[in-house]
């Protein structure tokens, strides 16, 4: 059983008599620890397709289920706990600090205060940015708000995270190291789906997709040599 | 030494000598005597030793044995491009070269061998067309060029996966220059790939256009 499955899912936009296919017949599967990319231009279906995978929208057509169960039924109670899914980057225009917005995740799974702070702490050493704890939102640059975007995402500790152009408004030096960040997440048994509209986005990936007119292109769910590799991974991950 | 003569740069282990223009680098026709010069470029070494870094460096693209790479040191040495280093006394007399003493590049090897890798950076035009003409020779209908589109767009990206990976660097120091140079090679094929999808992009518009007009033809008839 995959982490996340998607069957056939067809999604549709509407505007008056108008009629656009977003996402068509799209199958994708991922497995716990996979690095997988989308690649597409603007209005090619890349971020319909991962909100789908998010459960934040539901298909028109077709399945998504995760971790065995049927996304449209349980997102509710798996978003934002075990999907955790990255908005970019209007964050930075939001105010207060730092930590409280990474906080507000577990806040409002009442976690208390205490803790939701210290774990707000952990990830933002996590995500590289030990010095943003007493920063505003506001102060942050373009690879620091992704980072702030992620370790939001990554505060409930989610089985998959799903994140819409991790690079996008980041200064070109540092896309590398924002994507290595998302290397290492998926090293840690998290699987990350994420959408990329260069082809920076697609190094180091485990597995690289294209979308094209709501069509996904590639290999659909992983070869049988990397499921066995990455249970392989997960399970020495479980030990350490 | 005017400015032609004078080619050693930082960081190339060269012999700044003013020496007799040899014929011309034919030598360098061959891929593997310019990865052997390349390789003497950054230290000077022993025949066997520079057979054990060619392995470690370009043994996933090139191959060759160690006959060749005694015959492309022979070739370069012909061509002046290295040549064996040899003792030179207090007053800068050179000494005679020793039979077993390692290769080092000459100045003139180690200009050579830029202007080699500045040609061979650049896309190859001739490439490009004879990949086009044998599209042509094999793609027939809309269907079959779509497929093909798709199978081009899979090898993009997949080229773009491998890019970079942890652990690939072929550079021969963590730091410095030569990983510089490797990150800037590659950021450029990633800027080609980039263009390269954008065209596949393209091509599946065109494809689907045309795709439409002979529906819509077969309809009217």
């Amino acid at each position: 059983m995959s982490l996340l499955s998607i069957e056939h899912a067809t999604k549709r936009y509407r505007r008056g008599r108008l009629e656009r296919v977003a996402i068509k017949d799209v199958c994708l599967e991922i497995e716990p620890g996979e690095l997988v990319a989308v690649w597409g231009f603007r209005r090619s279906g890349r971020s319909t397709l991962l909100r789908v995978a998010a459960g934040i929208e539901s298909p028109e057509e077709g399945v998504v289920s995760f971790e065995g169960r049927d996304l449209a039924r349980w997102r509710n109670s798996v978003l934002g706990r075990r999907i955790g899914y990255c908005q970019m980057p209007s964050s930075s225009a939001d105010g207060g600090l730092v930590v409280e917005q990474i906080a507000a995740g577990l806040l409002a799974q009442h976690a208390s205060p205490k803790h939701a702070r210290r774990r707000a702490q952990e990830m933002l050493l996590r995500v590289g940015l030990a010095q943003g704890e007493r920063l505003q939102c506001h102060e942050l640059d373009g690879a620091e708000t992704v980072r702030v975007a992620i370790a939001s995402a990554m505060v409930t500790a989610p089985a998959l995270l799903v994140i819409d152009e991790p690079t996008n408004g980041v200064e070109l030096l540092e896309r590398d190291s924002i994507l290595a960040l998302l290397r290492s997440i998926a090293n840690e048994g998290t699987a990350v789906l994420m959408s990329a509209s260069d082809a920076q986005g697609l190094s180091g990936v485990d597995r690289a997709l294209s979308i094209d007119s709501g069509e996904l292109h590639g290999d659909a769910k992983p070869s049988q040599a990397q499921v066995v590799q990455l249970r392989r991974a997960e399970s020495g991950a479980r030990w350490r | 030494m005017g400015p032609e003569d004078s080619v050693a740069l930082p960081g190339e282990h060269v012999l700044e000598e003013r020496g007799v223009e040899l014929a011309d680098g034919s030598a360098l026709r061959s891929q593997v005597a310019c990865a052997v010069l390349g390789l003497v470029i950054e230290k000077p070494s022993h025949g066997y030793e520079i057979g054990q870094r060619f392995e470690n460096r370009f043994g996933a693209f090139l191959s060759a044995g160690r006959s060749s790479i005694y015959a492309a040191l022979g070739s370069l040495m012909d061509a002046g491009l290295i040549e064996k280093m040899s003792g030179r006394s207090t007053t800068g007399v050179r000494r005679g070269a020793k039979a077993g003493a390692p290769y080092r590049a000459t100045a003139r090897g180690a200009r050579a061998y830029r202007g080699w890798l500045a040609e061979r950076v650049r896309s190859d035009p001739q490439r490009v067309e004879m990949l086009g003409r044998m599209t042509l020779a094999g793609v027939h209908s809309v269907e079959a060029a779509a497929d093909f589109i798709a199978r081009y767009e899979q090898e993009c990206v997949r080229e773009a996966q491998e890019l970079a990976r942890p652990g690939r660097s072929f550079a021969s120091d963590s730091g410095g220059v030569s990983s510089l140079v490797e990150r800037l090679l590659i950021e450029e094929r990633r800027r080609m790939i980039d263009a390269q999808l954008a065209w596949i992009t393209y091509a599946r518009a065109e494809l689907r256009a045309v795709g439409a007009g002979l529906v819509d033809e077969a309809e009217r008839r």
